[in-house]
């Protein structure tokens, strides 16, 4: 008997994206749940690359905010799209990192040949959040529910107060092991890397005007359903000023800060989603192939004894990947870095020119090097575009796989020549997920 | 004609076991609002706080008032927090010439010889000096001594001005101007800033807490205390490193009134050194001048 030989590696190929306009919270998404928002995208993604009554490897995504009757978020939004009813789902969270790490999931199937096509994706609502009862009131139903008499039960049951219905369990945007909000340890690692707040709003307005201008360009045409009545990012503001920027006040340290709701992410209601295939799978449909998922990592830090910044986990993350993949961080045409706040972006980038901090922290030779601002977040950020936290990830790898494919087509590009994007996701917990999308030119 | 400094008159030394309440302190203050036609000199004062430790909440509570973070290690003028009960409590003795009320903090200089760690025990001496001359009155020197197991660990001098009479003694030196600082940052003191502080120091003057309080002893609004600006812009400029020794002198000018606005402008002579100014939003009139210097551990 010998052990059965396993696959080769595949290429995974990026086919196309969807996603629905995102929507600053309690606004036009207010009535929308995180069902409704996937289901929504999953449909468009379906009806925009003709997957009816198809049946797929599987369907993978998730949801960081989620009420516990959503167990099984994916799978039952899968089943009210028009893909065949044999498509398997499952569900993944890993804080803002979600949406990246469903589209590594899928692709790793895809490369090793388990599946041949799959979708990853993610939503979010902070308007139809859940609410939990009051945690002492939840013991006691929970207490009267193993009540064996009717005694036992008019027991536990006559120690509910009125007062329990006032103070339900809201879900924080805290972190559990500091009791900071991800807002206050971002101030922290502002102030560490010394970012100045003229630099946060400056990058903020940088973000909005480049959205507004890929809206004007008609970028998003092919990337995004209209829903609920909108047709852009309800967040964009294209007429956003330098001077409105500075007269906001800061909004996690008041005598210290520089954070201010302009140059940190709304909440944010959205989905989106990505179709991922083997080479052989796309061409069989004659499906075009954007751009090439071919490496990914993740990483975590100590935010808490060491008390490294909590958003600096992509910061670990790249090097790392780089070294595998043999490229440097110069090597690439674009990079996408989630602007959870202006200042993660800006102590990434600080970090990585830091030649100490690169060699004591990061273990590298020296620093990591510098980026050309001009091709980081080209068609904009999530400052501007907002942040629906598990909806990022699809945002940037369908956005990113587009600017690939559209770079490679422009005449100035070398023939035979490989484009290049790095993505960088930071997540709560003090993780981070990153990722290279690729393409080649044919000769 | 100087006397030897074996004849020079010694001053009383009073330990101080327990801190008077806060509200008694202040009520002292008030009282002294009546003070006049005492003689015109300090009383050779000095009080001892024999043991403190160094509390890593009210660290904490200073640090994030002032924008230190905890990588900087015990911010350098915290211990001007732990000494102030005693500088109010000598401004406030019976022996004292003037209302401790009016007294306005002109400068200060503050000398951290080794790296203070939290938790640490230290005795805190705080002593009268020297009288000093001024234009616009009488001013003097507080002197703060710490010391950790005997060991000198950290100093400062505090220049107080008594406005409105005559003045004696030698003038001190203040930093001239330097005119190749650079603009670093804006920033928004909100409204409660000088309450915020004041939780956070134990320096409850009125004159920092609201509007109303300010006008009461002359001020259109409250204004930003002088430590907390040092503080600020302490916290900005050191690396995000602890010291392992530091000097820093810093002159209040003009005050800031809260809510405000504030830009801070610097310049290296060397990488090591660092003049500063705390201007208005303008860029023009100063509120704060120094020079801080440093050593990294």
């Amino acid at each position: 008997m010998t052990l059965s030989a396993l696959p080769s590696v595949r290429r995974v190929a990026i086919v196309g994206s969807n996603r629905i306009p995102f929507a600053r919270s309690n606004t036009a998404y207010a009535q929308a749940s995180n069902q409704d928002m996937l289901a929504f995208t999953l449909q468009g993604l379906v009806d925009r690359y003709d997957l009816h009554g198809l049946r797929l490897g599987e369907v993978v995504a998730g949801a960081v905010i989620k009420h516990s009757r959503d167990f099984n978020l994916t799978r039952e939004a899968l089943l009210s799209t028009t893909l065949a009813k044999q498509t398997p789902a499952y569900d993944v969270t890993q804080a803002c990192g979600t949406g990246l790490e469903t589209a590594i999931l899928v692709a790793n199937k895809i490369a090793l040949g388990q599946i041949d096509v799959g979708i990853a994706g993610g939503v979010d609502t902070t308007s139809d959040a859940p609410i939990g009862v009051n945690e002492r009131m939840r013991k006691i139903l929970l207490e009267a529910n193993r009540g064996r008499s009717t005694a036992q039960r008019v027991r536990a049951l006559s120690k509910l107060r009125p007062g329990m219905l006032m103070k339900p369990v809201l879900p924080r945007n805290g972190e559990p092991r500091t009791g900071l909000s991800m807002g206050e340890h971002c101030e922290l690692m502002a102030k560490r890397w010394k970012i100045s707040r003229e630099a946060q709003d400056q990058l903020a307005l940088e973000s909005h005007l480049k959205l507004s201008a890929a809206y004007e360009r008609g970028w998003f045409n092919d990337l995004m359903t209209p829903y609920r009545g909108l047709s852009r990012d309800n967040i964009l503001r294209a007429d956003l000023s330098l001077d409105q920027l500075a007269a906001l006040k800061p909004v996690f340290d008041r005598d210290a800060g520089t954070l201010t709701a302009g140059n940190s992410t709304p909440l944010t209601d959205g989905a989106s989603a990505v179709l991922l295939a083997s080479e052989e799978w796309a061409a069989a449909r004659g499906l075009p192939v954007l751009a090439y998922l071919s490496y990914s990592e993740t990483a975590a830090v100590d935010f808490f004894d060491q008390q490294e910044g909590l958003l600096m986990a992509p910061v670990y993350a790249v090097p790392r990947m780089l070294e595998r993949a043999g490229l440097t961080l110069s090597e690439f045409d674009f990079y996408e870095i989630h602007e959870a706040f202006a200042a993660q972006v800006l102590c990434t980038l600080a970090a990585w020119e830091d030649d100490e901090y690169c060699r004591t922290q990061l273990g590298l030779n020296g620093a990591l090097g510098c980026i050309d601002r001009a091709r980081m977040n080209v068609c904009g950020g999530s400052l501007a575009t907002g942040h629906p936290f598990a909806a990022t990830g699809g945002r940037i790898v369908g956005t990113l796989a587009k600017m690939l494919a559209q770079a490679a087509k422009t005449p100035s590009a070398d023939s035979g020549l490989t484009q290049r994007g790095l993505i960088s996701i930071c997540a709560a917990g003090g993780q981070g997920v990153v990722a290279i999308l690729e393409r080649q030119e044919r000769e | 004609m100087s006397a030897s400094p074996l004849s020079a008159p010694r001053a009383r030394t009073v330990i101080v076991e327990t801190l008077p309440p806060p509200a008694k302190l202040y009520g002292r203050a008030l009282r002294g609002l009546f003070k006049r036609g005492l003689a015109h000199e300090l009383p050779l004062l000095r009080l001892v706080r024999p043991s403190v430790m160094l509390d890593p909440q009210q660290i904490g509570r200073y640090a994030r008032v002032c924008g230190f973070i905890p990588e900087q290690g015990v911010p350098m003028t915290f211990p001007h927090v732990m000494a102030f009960p005693l500088h109010l409590m000598l401004l406030t003795d019976p022996a004292f010439p003037w209302s401790a009320a009016g007294l306005v903090h002109i400068s200060n200089t503050v000398h951290l010889r080794r790296a203070l760690q939290s938790r640490q025990t230290l005795r805190i001496e705080v002593e009268s000096g020297a009288l000093i001359a001024h234009d616009t009155g009488q001013a003097f020197t507080l002197h703060t001594r710490i010391y950790r197991g005997g060991e000198a660990v950290w100093d400062a001098d505090s220049i107080y001005l008594k406005r409105g009479v005559a003045s004696r003694g030698v003038a001190s030196t203040t930093l001239d101007p330097v005119d190749t600082l650079v603009r670093e940052a804006r920033w928004q003191l909100p409204a409660q800033l000088g309450r915020d502080y004041a939780q956070a120091s134990g320096d409850f003057n009125p004159i920092h807490l609201h509007a109303l309080s300010a006008k009461a002893f002359g001020f259109p609004r409250a204004i930003a205390h002088g430590m907390w600006t040092l503080g600020r812009t302490l916290a900005a400029l050191q690396p995000s490193k602890q010291l392992a020794a530091a000097h820093v002198h810093g002159d209040f000018k003009a005050p800031i009134f809260l809510p405000g606005d504030a830009t801070l402008w610097s310049g290296a002579s060397s990488a090591r050194v660092r003049d500063f100014e705390i201007r208005d939003l303008a860029g023009e009139k100063p509120h704060l001048r120094g020079r801080f210097d440093w050593e990294i551990a």
